[in-house]
């Protein structure tokens, strides 16, 4: 991250002068936009996307506890976790192969892997319990470990991941092997010393937070005040202290008295960057509902509420499930949320409730299969969206492996893809693009031929630097910018 | 386009005139699009009924809950609709459901189309049903007697003639379906007095309905007309209460909830039987394409039922609908020989045998 002294200008008024993306006045440290750092965060047209990395089996027979259900950067952007259905987490660590030359391609490795969940068997029911992780978010680091929750439908978990290389040596009552050592036949004391060994990444579970949820667990938050987080059901919202187990307090509860008369759930919900007494949450019916948790103990009754008429010349059997919110996420800078229904991504700006303030339309084009796309079930397929490290730039996944950008500024959006054609070392990904209707041109795709069982669900950028990792259905692709 | 790699390019042609149809216009291009708009959101419906209440995709883990909501939410926003137009105005849309598209390849279209839907659709109630009591549902299916009327395929007009909206002038219904048919009816009365003769007391009024393709419907009318009983909305309900205890996938939580909740829209439905007899079976292609995976293939069909008299049958009806479309019956065959499987399913529960 560079500090920069911010010109004048931009110290009083709040636009950028490229973008006219608002920002906090008094927001000195610049991560945003193009006045800024050159080279990094720069627009979608700007940036010439190179694969660096894939994960995962190449088998097109894909094991179905092999399938990836998130991916998460952690706030240095040093590590990278993914969850799978399978129950387990697995860890990348940046290595940074040389330091002094800022141009090099860091790799990302395998660092750790864990079986973080087990299927259960809920008794009372007689269901099963999938151990699939839904979400994986990390805490900011406070000493040397790290820590990240990590989600399945019903239990949290808090995992220490930790670094060991070094071993004792030399105790006084026990052999190197560990066998014991009779006290008595010790006649001279020494003190045991530190000794270099293989680097040894531990994960072990701190914190079970079991039993709070009766619907499945969508999202979890973890708040600024670096001591509660909260998480979040179909219809209910709880907050917790990372310390504590035992107990929960619910901060949103829309179940109805009759379940009968149940027409909305919840679908995400995160708490704000830098305000540690807001969150949002979003709905099955397309709303957004910004809550204030010093108003009242129970958030039932929003601060704010973000929907958008509907199109009247839209309306469809289906309007209601594609405005379904799947995704909510918070800018950086707390100034915007990002919100990602099944055929757009939409930026909200926190202070107009109204309608977005800006809209992107991911794959438009899908707007007269919905029917087929219904009776398949791709129609309830849950796409995420994420932001770039300065805001300038939105990404999300799309089907047939496709993937989108929109540059904010710039107003300029980008389709790639990722596969393993387009797998060679630092080989630049070209921009792809679906035919709707009409003549296809050369090299474009006609909407037929899309493949809908290889959908991108889960994206994620670095916070500060262009590289992201795009989840397919079992393999984890890693892009960088082109280094000249 | 399904992803399993089935192009489907009929049925998102039929779907995408009808969806064209409806989005421009917004209904005021007449009767056409009225009667297009009719059948998709016939389709949706089905497509939806059969979400909830066929097979789950994962029987081991609670079916999710947004999910849920949003198809009983569009299942209420139909019904609200329904409801707006009222029951006369109900009667006048499902006979005036048939297209004017002269396009047999469109029909195919509109077949395809719910085809995999119904024949999920078709093939569930029939296990729940011959697990429940025979003392039981019988009865109470027979007592209900469904009214004179199918939702037809679009390519058939109503036989009682009561539509409106004449839809096919190019295609007259064939006479010597309507009579094969009957003699279909008899074929099976023969084979099976007993069981027969309670259940095609309430099939004899219902006129066959002749369609272009009368070596699919034939069967499949006989069958509709096992579904139309089948269906009869307090059964259905019963059924699905049965189904759901006898499953023991009802949890006592929101997933309970939402069952009888669904009980409450299927009472509400109970008030238009014609809402169920709208499960229409005629224009199913049995060949279930692979947009229909999710539902075994073997469902509702006893591997140990006799194969013999479904054999009799569907050489009998062959040999009536041999002047039909002129399809190879060996083709036809396959289809009959699941579909009359079936039949002969239910009847052995209906007799009790």
């Amino acid at each position: 991250m560079v500090r920069i002294q911010a010109p004048p200008s931009l110290l009083n008024s709040s636009s950028c002068q490229i973008c006219n993306v608002n920002h906090h006045a008094i927001d000195i440290l610049i991560r945003n936009c193009h006045s800024a750092i050159s080279g990094t965060g720069g627009g979608s047209n700007d940036v010439q996307w190179c694969f660096s990395q894939v994960k995962g089996a190449i088998d097109d027979d894909v094991a179905e506890a092999d399938i990836i259900s998130t991916v998460e950067f952690n706030h240095s952007g040093e590590l990278l976790a993914t969850g799978d259905k399978g129950g387990r987490v697995v860890i990348f660590q940046q290595e940074i192969e040389n330091k002094s030359q800022p141009q090099c391609r860091s790799e990302y490795n395998v660092y750790s892997t864990f079986q973080s969940h087990e299927p259960e068997f809920d008794y009372l029911k007689s269901l099963e319990i999938e151990e699939k992780i839904n979400k994986i978010r990390w805490l900011p680091q406070k000493n040397a470990a790290q820590f990240l929750l990590s989600t399945n439908d019903k239990t949290i978990k808090l995992w220490k991941i930790s670094e060991r290389d070094k071993r004792l040596e030399g105790y006084n009552l026990k052999e190197e092997d560990g066998r014991c050592i009779d006290p008595n036949t010790v006649t001279a004391l020494r003190v045991p010393v530190f000794r270099p060994m293989d680097l040894m990444v531990e994960a072990s579970p701190r914190r079970v937070f079991a039993n709070a949820h009766t619907y499945h667990i969508n999202s979890i938050s973890i708040n600024s005040d670096h001591e509660t987080y909260l998480s979040a059901d179909d219809l209910r919202i709880n907050l917790w202290h990372q310390e504590i187990t035992d107990r929960s307090f619910n901060i949103v509860d829309i179940k109805p008295v009759n379940m009968e008369e149940l027409t909305e759930v919840i679908t995400a919900a995160e708490f704000h960057p830098n305000q540690c007494n807001t969150f949002v949450y979003s709905s099955s019916k397309g709303s957004i509902r910004l809550c204030d948790m010093r108003a009242s103990a129970l958030c039932d009754k929003h601060s704010k509420l973000f929907e958008e008429p509907e199109d009247p010349s839209n309306r469809s059997f289906f309007s209601e499930i594609i405005s379904s919110i799947s995704d909510v996420k918070f800018s950086h800078n707390g100034r915007y949320m990002m919100t990602r229904d099944y055929l757009s991504v939409k930026i909200w700006d926190l202070n107009m409730e109204t309608r977005p303030v800006e809209t992107f339309q991911v794959h438009e084009y899908l707007r007269s299969k919905l029917c087929s796309l219904y009776e398949n079930d791709c129609i309830f397929d849950k796409f995420e969206c994420c932001w770039n490290g300065n805001d300038s730039v939105v990404m999300t996944g799309s089907y047939n492996n496709f993937f989108r950008m929109f540059d904010r500024g710039q107003r300029r959006d980008v389709t790639l893809e990722a596969s393993r054609e387009s797998s060679k070392p630092r080989q630049v990904l070209k921009p792809r693009k679906v035919c709707a209707g009409g003549k296809r041109k050369k090299d474009e795709i006609s909407v037929d031929s899309l493949d809908f069982n290889k959908k991108i669900l889960h994206t994620a950028w670095h916070p500060q630097d262009n590289i992201i990792a795009v989840a397919t259905t079992n393999n984890l692709y890693i892009f960088q910018d082109k280094v000249n | 386009m399904l992803g399993n790699g089935v192009k489907r390019k009929l049925d998102e042609d039929g779907l995408e005139e009808g969806k064209a149809l409806l989005t421009s216009a917004a209904g005021a291009a007449g009767s056409h699009s009225r009667v297009n708009y009719t059948l998709q959101r016939q389709t949706v419906l089905n497509i939806s009924l059969m979400k909830l209440y066929g097979p789950p995709r994962t029987p081991a883990t609670e079916p999710a809950l947004q999910r849920r909501v949003l198809i009983n939410n569009v299942i209420r926003r139909i019904h609200h609709e329904f409801k707006e137009e009222g029951g006369a105005g109900l009667r006048a849309h499902f006979f005036a459901v048939p297209p004017p598209a002269p396009n047999i390849t469109e029909d195919e279209g509109y077949h395809e189309a719910p085809t995999s839907a119904f024949g999920g659709v078709l093939s569930p109630p029939l296990s729940p049903l011959s697990s429940l009591d025979s003392g039981l549902t019988p009865a109470s299916l027979l007592d209900d007697d469904p009214p004179l009327f199918f939702a037809l395929p679009p390519s058939s007009p109503h036989p009682l003639g009561h539509h409106p909206v004449s839809p096919r002038p190019s295609e007259p219904p064939p006479p010597p379906a309507k009579d094969s048919f009957s003699s279909a009816l008899e074929e099976i009365e023969d084979l099976c007095p007993i069981a027969v003769t309670t259940s095609t007391t309430s099939s004899l009024p219902l006129s066959p309905p002749p369609s272009p393709q009368p070596p699919l419907s034939l069967p499949a009318g006989i069958d509709m007309k096992e579904e139309g009983r089948t269906y009869s909305p307090k059964d259905k309900e019963s059924l699905l209460l049965d189904e759901s205890q006898a499953a023991k996938t009802d949890p006592p939580s929101a997933h309970a909830d939402i069952s009888p909740s669904s009980g409450g829209f299927l009472t509400d439905f109970a008030l238009d039987d014609i809402l169920f007899t709208d499960i229409d079976t005629s224009m199913y292609d049995f060949n279930l394409p692979c947009g229909a995976s999710s539902i075994p293939p073997n469902l509702g069909v006893s591997k140990t039922t006799p194969m013999v008299t479904a054999d009799d049958l569907v050489k009998t009806l062959s040999s009536y609908s041999g002047g039909g479309a002129g399809s190879p019956p060996l083709t036809q065959n396959q289809p009959f020989k699941m579909d009359l499987a079936e039949l002969d399913h239910i009847m052995e529960v209906l007799v009790g045998s």
